[in-house]
């Protein structure tokens, strides 16, 4: 029987071609939109995610708390006194005391603004950055004290007209240095971008004795959460000010996602903002159905359709709209989601794998099916109360 | 003597326009027996659509009792006389009514569809119905391909399909020329002689009233039965 609706149901739908199809365009767009905006961000949590998971577990950054990304010029905010605060912590295996300023690169006569960064390399060091993948792809790390650089994989490549290769001449803030190193790509365009050499050497090209960040190594066996905990009570004892965080990668991570979090549920609303406009466009259909079928309504009547048959006939037209809008809606977003991903990869930026799941799929087009359906429930409400003896005398 | 299969009595329906009422049936009586031929004969504006849809359970009566089958479909819910309506009465109605978007075999098949049991084969019930009425041909034709002759066949058809006491037709040859108009009639008057359906002609045309066959012809004036002719 219901089958049997449905059949009727589908006719209405293909003998209306062009207006069932602009219809479904509403919802088209609607889920489309959300879809896509979904699989990229959550693309993008995991891209997140899996960058720090490469910093491993056991490892605490302490960082100020007022904003101080790459380029800014904020002060630095950490002196030696707060290493060896650091350092006295019994749970604490290595200190990593770390600057960063932008600086003027000189090479064949080129000039070129980037970022450089100013971390320790001495042999525990250098074990540290092994371990959460900061690699070296050509040459050796640069060694401290000494006048030699380490070029990030991107830097090498495009910083310059011509390539830097091992053994280059650089000059950094016009002070000569060597190309000792060439990084293997990391996969955040931050890193891969810049310059890097030993922090004592760094503090004279960036005229600057304090550290803009610090990065510590917890000993093995220490619940990481727990010594972050107590580094920032000891240092906040010692600095008398509450102005830094000392957080592992899984809290950071989980800040990082909250605030993902809610740029994700701004932009899925304005998304579904669209799917509203797609509802009424259904409802608006579905209304003018009726009026346009109110005979056939009748004729049905008066051959035996009860009001629940005749409102069944008309939701399963809704829904169907709504199911044809939802898959072929769904399939557009997915295309668009790999079309950011394609487009995030060719620029570098973030490799990005879109994250398209079956639950999105399946919850996509029921969700656009319940739509279609709901829109669908005044207009066959109407249509199933209408008396027969009216919608027989209607032309 | 037959039963009756539909009493009616004293029915009065009225209309409200705005805030005038107008009374459409004032106080019909009429009774029709099981495999009878009636005609159901009025100028228009003599309340005999009116009263088609009240014997047809389309629509209940403002007042008074109708009976079908010994049940008073006044006091019925919409659904249940959406289930007489589909089970016992098959309606053919002048400007056919067929549902465009669907074929002649899938619009015989819909009163089964609509019909609360399960009817098992209703293409196969359809189709030999269609050939019964002389429209094996053209089943898979929707309504706007066909003529009107065919189209009536097809109305005719479907008012068959659940295999009704009742064959209520409004004007059945109203909107067809006379040469169709009678093969319609032949095949209605078939379906009254052989398969002893109780046949209801509703028109304004008198001409019916001479018809071969006819047990009883109602003359409705003004919402009431003026005249009644029973013929031997």
């Amino acid at each position: 029987m219901l089958q049997d609706y449905l059949r009727i149901a589908l006719r209405n739908i293909t003998h209306r071609k062009l207006r069932s199809w602009l219809t479904a365009i509403g919802i088209i767009i609607g889920v489309a939109s959300v879809v896509a905006l979904i699989s990229v961000s959550m693309g993008m949590q995991d891209a997140i995610e899996e960058q720090f998971e490469q910093m491993g577990t056991d490892t605490i950054t302490i960082t100020p708390t007022s904003f101080t990304g790459p380029g800014s010029t904020a002060e630095a905010p950490f002196d030696d006194g707060d290493v060896r605060v650091i350092e006295r912590i019994p749970e604490i295996s290595h200190v990593l005391p770390m600057m960063y300023g932008t600086a003027k690169f000189t090479f064949h006569n080129e000039d070129s603004y980037s970022y450089l960064m100013g971390v320790p390399l001495d042999k525990e060091s250098n074990q540290v950055w092994d371990d959460i993948g900061w690699d070296i792809l050509e040459g050796r790390f640069p060694e401290e004290g000494k006048k030699e650089v380490g070029i990030g994989y991107l830097a090498a490549k495009d910083m310059f007209d011509d390539e830097l290769r091992v053994k280059n001449t650089l000059y950094v803030n016009d002070v000569k240095f060597k190309v000792v190193g060439i990084a293997r790509e990391v996969g955040n365009s931050q890193d891969d971008t810049a310059i890097y050499m030993g922090v004592d050497v760094a503090k004279d090209i960036l005229e600057q004795e304090d550290y803009n960040m610090i990065m510590v190594k917890v000993k093995p066996g220490n619940d990481p959460e727990l010594v972050a905990d107590k580094v920032q009570r000891k240092l906040e004892k010692y600095r008398n000010a509450e102005d830094f965080n000392a957080l592992t990668p899984a809290e950071i991570l989980e800040q990082v996602n909250d605030i993902l979090g809610i740029i994700q549920l701004v932009l899925v609303g304005i998304a579904a903002i669209s799917l509203l406009v797609g509802a009424i466009g259904i409802m608006n259909t579905m209304y003018t159905s009726v009026l346009e079928r109110t005979k056939e309504i009748g004729i049905m009547k008066a051959i035996g359709a009860s009001n629940h048959a005749v409102m069944l006939i008309f939701l399963a037209e809704a829904g169907i709209l709504g199911l044809v809008g939802g898959a072929v809606g769904t399939l557009l977003g997915m295309i668009m989601g790999k079309g950011v991903e394609l487009a995030a990869g060719s620029s570098g930026f973030i490799p990005l794998k879109v994250a398209i799941s079956w639950p999105l799929i399946c919850g996509a087009i029921s969700f656009a099916f319940l739509i279609g359906a709901l829109s669908g429930t005044l207009p066959a409400l109407g249509a199933a109360k209408l008396k027969p003896v009216d919608a027989l005398r209607h032309e | 003597m037959a039963k009756a299969i539909i009493d009616v009595k004293d029915v009065w329906k009225i209309y409200t326009m705005g805030s005038v009422e107008v009374p459409a049936l004032r106080g019909l009586t009429l009774t029709i027996k099981q495999g009878d031929f009636a005609v159901i004969m009025g100028p228009s504006g003599s309340g005999k659509s009116t009263a088609m849809n009240c014997v047809g359970c389309l629509d209940i009566p403002t007042k008074g009792t109708v009976h079908l089958d010994g049940k008073n479909i006044a006091k019925m819910s919409e659904s249940k006389l959406a289930q007489i309506r589909g089970e016992k009465i098959g309606f053919v109605f002048q400007t056919f009514n067929l549902i465009p978007t669907l074929t002649a075999i899938e619009n015989v098949t819909l009163p089964m569809i609509f019909k609360e049991a399960f009817v098992s084969d209703k293409r196969g019930k359809a189709k030999k119905i269609l050939i019964s009425v002389g429209l094996g041909e053209r089943m898979h034709h929707r309504p706007g391909e066909l003529s009107g002759g065919e189209r009536q066949r097809v109305a005719i058809a479907r008012a068959l399909a659940n295999d009704p006491d009742i064959i209520l037709a409004d004007e059945p040859t109203g909107n067809l020329d006379s040469k169709m108009g009678q093969q319609i009639m032949d095949l209605l008057l078939d379906l009254h002689s052989k398969h002893k359906k109780t046949l209801i002609i509703v028109t304004h045309d008198p001409r019916f009233a001479k018809l071969k066959g006819v047990d009883c012809v109602f003359w409705l004036k003004d919402g009431k039965i003026d005249k009644e002719e029973e013929i031997k």
